[in-house]
């Protein structure tokens, strides 16, 4: 588990600490049994090290809260869009928000569903589905 | 009105703060509009003819705004491109998705417009033009419970 008392990072965007403080307003209104998942995630969007964890973090959570809690996950979904992007987002046509739309659980279920799906549509990629590597989108 | 009248009101913050509401109105207007052609899914009757009730509350309210920015000696702006330049109201992308999501973005544009709504609200009270605060309150007051409205239909109990 992260720890909550790790200093929030100065990024060039404060997308990050958005996204952390709309986690941070979920503890008091979920489950205790969820409270370790958010406080990955939170770490996660804060630390910015590792965006694949952070995504699969963030698929966990959904799957568990958003029902109940449906428009702090469409906050939190709107700011990893604006701040993260897929690497190989040109060769696979899709970009993070498609894939964010779809319910998936983790980047594995996600790279798993577009395989079939560009299968599907007859769309042949050459050197096989790249895999999905998170990247913070460049500063303005 | 003279040109150097209409010039000195461009300036006025309770002006400016009413051009922005004028926008952020008109995006909000665009926006639901939007969400009315557009929303599928089992919910799309009741969240149809909801959005259907809200541009045309909106449709009513700019132009009370804009009447508002005359009677202070200012034109009115207007125009698409004029009215989205001055707006902070995010746009939606067109394309399918869930209905949960049409009533959420709703949600963020109108908790953006309140709160340039209240900074108006502050800044016409120091100004001390009563009239435009009492428009402003009223703005809130609709804001506030169509915020609550869509809210409710998020909620899962």
């Amino acid at each position: 588990m992260s720890d909550p008392t790790e200093s929030r990072r100065e990024p060039s965007t404060c997308w990050g600490n958005d996204a952390a403080h709309i986690v941070e307003e979920l503890f008091p209104v979920t489950d205790p049994s969820h409270w370790n998942l958010l406080l990955d995630l939170r770490g996660q969007l804060l630390a910015g090290k590792d965006w694949n964890f952070a995504l699969d973090l963030f698929l966990a959570a959904r799957q568990a809260m958003e029902t109940d809690h449906y428009l702090p996950f469409y906050r939190l979904r709107r700011l990893l869009t604006a701040g993260l992007r897929l690497e190989s987002e040109h060769a696979i046509g899709r970009t993070l928000g498609d894939l964010l739309q779809r319910k998936h659980r983790s980047l594995a279920e996600a790279r798993k569903a577009l395989h079939r799906e560009l299968f599907e549509h007859g769309v042949d990629l050459p050197a096989g589905i790249p895999a999905l590597k998170i990247v913070e989108r460049a500063a303005v | 009105m003279s040109t150097h009248t209409a010039a000195k009101q461009k300036t006025n913050p309770v002006v400016k703060g009413l051009e922005t509401l004028l926008a952020d109105s008109y995006a909000l207007l665009g926006q639901t509009h939007l969400a009315h052609w557009n929303v599928e899914g089992p919910a799309f009757f009741a969240l149809h003819a909801a959005f259907q009730a809200q541009y045309e509350e909106l449709f009513t309210a700019v132009d009370d705004v804009a009447e508002r920015i005359r009677a202070l000696d200012a034109y009115a702006p207007g125009g698409l491109a004029t009215l989205a330049k001055q707006s902070s109201i995010d746009e939606m992308t067109v394309g399918p998705a869930p209905a949960k999501d049409f009533v959420a973005h709703l949600i963020e544009g109108h908790e953006t417009l309140l709160a340039g709504a209240k900074e108006l609200r502050k800044v016409s009270e120091e100004a001390g033009d009563l009239e435009t605060q009492d428009l402003v309150i009223a703005r809130i007051q609709s804001h506030e419970k169509t915020l609550w409205m869509l809210k409710s239909f998020l909620k899962n109990l």
